[in-house]
């Protein structure tokens, strides 16, 4: 097998990893999005955006570098390892995507908070016995 | 594939065996946690699947060890189960730093939850 066959491999493997991940995630980010927001339109446009996000990170970390170097044929076990080193980098670009859009949403999640906390505290109605 | 391939491809697999028991274990505890820490079913079930696939990932990532930290040409049923066991310390060390962290800012959540509980309560009145 080729260089170039398994590269290609580990980029189908990236792209199909990544597509599982966000397949996984969206629909509750929307969910959680239109908690939020209270409007559909909104959630669904920064869902997509951290689905492409998770998506092309994951395809870039794994595509990004070839470990195969530059000969046509290689020994079996060193395209297999360079294939694992391809799918860790994809797996790790994964863990940073997600651990962004996480980050991002418990951001908007405060700030969603802290607003509701404010307005009700404007309206007269603290409200003293619940959690803010 | 050589045997050394054969049980990296092993090790790797017992990873996310490893993985897969302790999402079982997991799965129901964290979605619990977050329910009451964050008050929504919604925000429970995305961070209860985000943490989770957070933990696959850093797993598996763990267990794909490089080949400076294994023996790429072991033949030898000693040097081959060596291998794997590095693989299985990479995967089980990753998810006990993933398990860790999540432990530690669930906690500080927690704390936080509790400070702003008791500060939100109105003494009773005498």
């Amino acid at each position: 097998m080729t260089a170039l066959h398994l590269y290609l491999i580990g980029a189908a493997a990236s792209v199909l990893l990544s597509a599982i991940l966000v397949r996984l995630l969206r629909g509750s980010l929307v969910d959680l999005l239109e908690e939020l927001w209270s409007s559909r339109a909104r959630a669904a446009y920064w869902a997509a955006a951290g689905a492409v996000s998770m998506l092309l990170l994951g395809v870039w970390a794994g595509t990004g570098t070839s470990r195969y170097g530059s000969e046509g044929e290689l020994a079996a076990d060193r395209g297999f390892f360079a294939l694992a080193g391809q799918l860790r980098g994809t797996l790790l670009g994964l863990f940073i995507a997600l651990g962004c859009v996480s980050l991002a949403v418990l951001v908007f999640m405060a700030g969603a908070d802290r607003a509701a906390r404010e307005a009700a505290r404007l309206r007269g109605g603290e409200p003293h016995g619940q959690l803010p | 594939m050589s045997a050394a391939s054969q049980a990296y491809f092993a090790g790797s697999l017992l990873a996310v065996g490893v993985f897969i028991l302790a999402a079982a274990f997991l799965a129901r505890p964290f979605e619990s946690v977050l329910g009451d820490l964050l008050g929504s079913p919604r925000r429970a079930r995305f961070f209860q699947r985000a943490l989770l696939a957070l933990l696959a990932a850093a797993t598996l990532a763990g267990s794909l060890l490089p080949t400076g930290w294994i023996d790429p040409e072991a033949a030898s049923p000693a040097a081959l189960a060596g291998n794997a066991a590095r693989q299985l310390l990479g995967a089980g060390g990753s998810l006990l730093a993933g398990l860790g962290l999540v432990a530690t800012l669930l906690l500080k959540h927690i704390l936080e939850y509790e400070r702003r509980r008791r500060a939100t309560t109105r003494p009773p009145l005498h």
